[in-house]
C-alpha cells in the first residue's frame, strides 16, 4: 500500500482526534456564536455512527448492483436490462433529500429512511460498473470458455467475473465515497451522523457547527477513495 | 463420426443453414470450404451444441448430440477458434488445465498434461508454463489454444478459422503441426476455412460449402477432378488448378526406377508432392528429380513429363 494512500485516513483521524480540542481556535474564527464548538454527542461517536450507515448501505447496495449487472447482462434478459435503465434513471433523477422526505412517512425518522436513500444511491454506480464490465468480456473469450464446457454459472464466476473485477472495485469505491457523502443528509431525518452537527448548526445559526461537520464528512469521504483505491489497485495487478 | 442431417438455422430473416446433409467419416481431417457467410461457423458449432438446430439433428457416433448436456458433450470436444480466446486472466497452464479441472483431474495428473502438451507442440514447458496469454505471440498463442482443446484427450476436434489471424509463416508452421498432430494421433478433425490452399494442404475429405447447403464432398483429388457444380470449381480453380492437383500427388507415386540416378539432378525427399518435385526442376533448370529417401539413398525418380500423368 503506498503511503500517499494513507494521508487521507490519517489526517481524517486527526482531525476527528483534534477537533475536540479546537474550542479556542473555532471560538476565535466565529466569534458571534456562544457555543463554537460542537459538543451534544463526541465526534467519534458521530463518526462510528457515520461509518455505520455507509457499511449498512453498502452491503446491500453492492449485492443489489452486482446482481442487477449480473442479470441485466445475461443472454435474453432484455427485460432485466429495462428495468434496470429505468431504475438507473429513475434514482439518478430524484435527490437524496426527496429520497429521505418520501420515506419518512413510510419508514418513520432515525436511520431508516436515511438506509433507503444511501441504498438507492449507491446501488447506481456499483450497477452501472458492473454490467459495462461484464459487456466489456471479449466475446472469444466467452466462446472458448462455453466451448471449453463450462456451465452458465461456471463462465460467470470463472471467467467474467474476475475479468470485470477491478472496474467493479472501482464502482464499488465510487459508491463508498457517495455513501459517506449521502449519509450527512441522513441527519435530516434524524439519523445520528456527521451530518447531525451541520442540520443542528443550521437549525440554530451556528456555522461553526456547520464547519465541524462539513469537514470531517469531507475528510471521511477522502479517506475511504484512498483506503479503496489502494485496495483495488494491487487486486487488480495481480494474476490469481 | 459425425453426422449432420437435414440441419437448418436461421437467425431472424438471414438463413445460415438451409438443409445440410453431411457425414465426416471416422479419423478424417474434414476441412468445410466455403464463402464467408456460408455457413461453415454455424455447422460447426452445432457439433458441440453451441447452436442449436432449427430442424434437423447432429449426430456423434449414432447419437444426437442434444442427448447429451451441453457442458459434458463440450468436455469431450476440442474447440479452437480463430480469436483464440485464451482466458487473459490465466497463466498458460492454467488456461491449458482447463478442461481437464473441470473434469475433475488430480492436480498432478493436470500438471503432467500440460507438460506433455507444451511439449507436443514444441514449446519448452520451462519457458512457457507460467507465462500469462498478453505475453504470447500470435503462434503462440494458438498453439496454446491446440493445446487447450487436446488438454481431455478429446476424440474430435473442431477448429473455426484457426489460423486465420496468424502470418503467412506461422500459418504455414501451424499447418503442418495440425497435420502431424493428426497423423500422430488419428483423431477426428473438423475444420472451417475459407482459404482454399489451406483447405487442400489439410483436408482428407474435403466438403464445400455455399449458401447454407453442401456443394460437395469427398477426397480433395476427387472434387478438383470433377467438380459437381461451377461453383466448386469456381472456388478450387482460382487460375491454379494444375499446381493445386499436382500439390496433391505424392511424387513416389508418378516415380520411375532411378537406375543410375546422374548426380547432376536435384534431389529431394521421397515424401515430397508432385509441386515439390517440379519446384525443384525449376529451380535447377533439370528435367527430373531424384527422389530419396531417410538415409540419402536414390528410391526413385520423377521426370517432367511423369508429372502430365498426375
Ligand atoms: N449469431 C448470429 N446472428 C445473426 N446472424 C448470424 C449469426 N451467426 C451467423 N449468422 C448469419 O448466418 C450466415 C452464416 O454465418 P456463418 O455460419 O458464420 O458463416 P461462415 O462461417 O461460413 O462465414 C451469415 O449470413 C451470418 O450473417
Ligand atoms: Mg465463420
Amino acid at each position: 500500500m503506498r503511503p500517499a494512500a494513507l494521508l487521507p485516513a490519517v489526517l481524517f483521524a486527526a482531525a476527528l482526534l483534534a477537533l475536540p480540542l479546537g474550542g479556542a481556535t473555532f471560538g476565535a474564527l466565529f466569534p458571534e456564536v456562544a457555543e463554537p464548538l460542537y459538543r451534544r454527542e463526541p465526534f467519534t461517536t458521530l463518526a462510528l455512527s457515520h461509518a455505520g450507515l455507509v457499511l449498512a448501505s453498502l452491503l446491500p447496495a453492492a449485492a443489489i448492483g452486482i446482481g442487477l449487472g449480473i442479470a441485466a447482462t445475461r443472454p435474453g434478459a432484455r427485460e432485466v436490462r429495462a428495468v434496470a435503465d429505468a431504475l438507473v434513471g429513475f434514482a439518478q433523477a430524484v435527490p437524496p433529500v426527496a429520497v429521505i422526505a418520501i420515506a419518512v412517512p413510510a419508514v418513520g425518522f432515525g436511520a431508516a429512511p436515511a438506509l433507503l436513500a444511501l441504498v438507492c444511491y449507491a446501488t447506481l454506480p456499483v450497477l452501472r460498473a458492473t454490467a459495462g464490465a461484464l459487456a466489456t468480456v471479449p466475446p472469444e473469450v466467452l466462446d472458448a470458455a462455453r466451448g471449453a464446457g463450462m456451465t452458465p454459472r461456471q463462465v460467470l464466476f470463472r471467467v467474467e467475473l474476475p475479468l470485470a473485477a477491478p472496474p467493479i472495485l472501482a464502482g464499488l469505491r465510487v459508491a463508498a465515497v457517495l455513501a459517506v457523502a449521502t449519509a450527512a443528509v441522513g441527519a435530516v431525518a434524524g439519523a445520528t451522523c456527521l451530518g447531525t452537527p451541520i442540520i443542528a448548526g443550521l437549525v440554530n445559526g451556528n456555522p461553526a457547527w456547520v464547519v465541524q461537520g462539513a469537514l470531517l464528512t469531507g475528510l471521511m469521504a477522502f479517506a475511504v477513495d484512498g483506503l479503496l483505491g489502494a485496495l483495488a489497485r494491487p487486486v487488480s495487478a495481480s494474476p490469481p | 463420426m459425425i453426422r449432420f442431417e437435414r440441419v437448418r438455422k436461421s437467425f431472424g430473416a438471414a438463413r445460415a443453414l438451409d438443409g445440410l446433409d453431411l457425414v465426416v467419416p471416422e479419423g478424417a481431417f474434414a476441412v468445410l470450404l466455403g464463402g464467408s457467410g456460408a455457413g461453415k461457423s454455424t455447422a460447426l458449432r452445432m457439433v458441440n451444441r453451441l447452436i442449436e438446430p432449427d430442424a434437423g439433428r447432429v449426430l456423434l457416433r449414432g447419437r444426437d448430440v442434444a442427448a447429451e448436456p451441453a457442458p459434458a458433450l463440450r468436455r469431450r470436444i476440442g474447440y479452437v477458434i480463430q480469436g483464440i480466446g485464451l482466458f487473459p486472466h490465466w497463466s498458460v497452464a492454467r488456461n491449458i488445465g482447463a478442461v481437464p479441472r473441470l473434469l475433475g483431474w488430480e492436480e498432478r495428473r493436470i500438471t503432467a498434461r500440460v507438460e506433455e502438451l507444451l511439449t507436443l507442440l514444441r514449446l519448452d514447458p520451462a519457458a512457457y508454463r507460467d507465462r500469462m496469454p498478453a505475453e504470447l505471440s500470435g503462434g503462440q498463442a494458438q498453439r496454446i489454444g491446440v493445446a487447450r482443446a487436446l488438454a481431455a484427450d478429446p476424440d474430435i476436434l473442431l477448429m473455426d478459422e484457426p489460423f486465420g489471424a496468424l502470418d503467412a509463416v506461422t500459418r504455414q508452421a501451424l499447418q503442418q503441426e495440425m497435420a502431424r498432430l493428426h497423423a500422430a494421433t488419428g483423431k477426428t478433425i473438423l475444420l472451417v476455412t475459407h482459404d482454399v490452399e489451406e483447405a487442400l494442404s489439410l483436408a482428407t475429405r474435403l466438403a464445400v460449402m455455399a449458401d447454407g447447403r453442401l456443394l460437395q464432398e469427398g477426397a480433395p483429388r476427387e472434387l478438383l477432378d470433377a467438380p459437381a457444380d461451377p461453383r466448386v470449381r469456381g472456388l478450387l480453380d482460382g487460375g491454379a488448378l494444375g499446381m493445386r492437383r499436382l500439390a496433391l500427388v505424392a511424387a513416389a507415386s508418378i516415380a520411375r526406377a532411378s537406375g543410375e540416378a546422374p548426380a547432376s539432378l536435384p534431389r529431394i525427399a521421397a515424401a515430397a508432392t508432385g509441386r515439390d518435385a517440379l519446384e525443384a526442376m525449376l529451380v535447377a533448370r533439370a528435367e527430373a528429380v531424384v527422389l530419396v529417401d531417410e538415409g540419402g539413398a536414390p528410391a526413385g525418380l520423377v521426370a517432367l513429363r511423369d508429372l502430365l500423368r498426375a
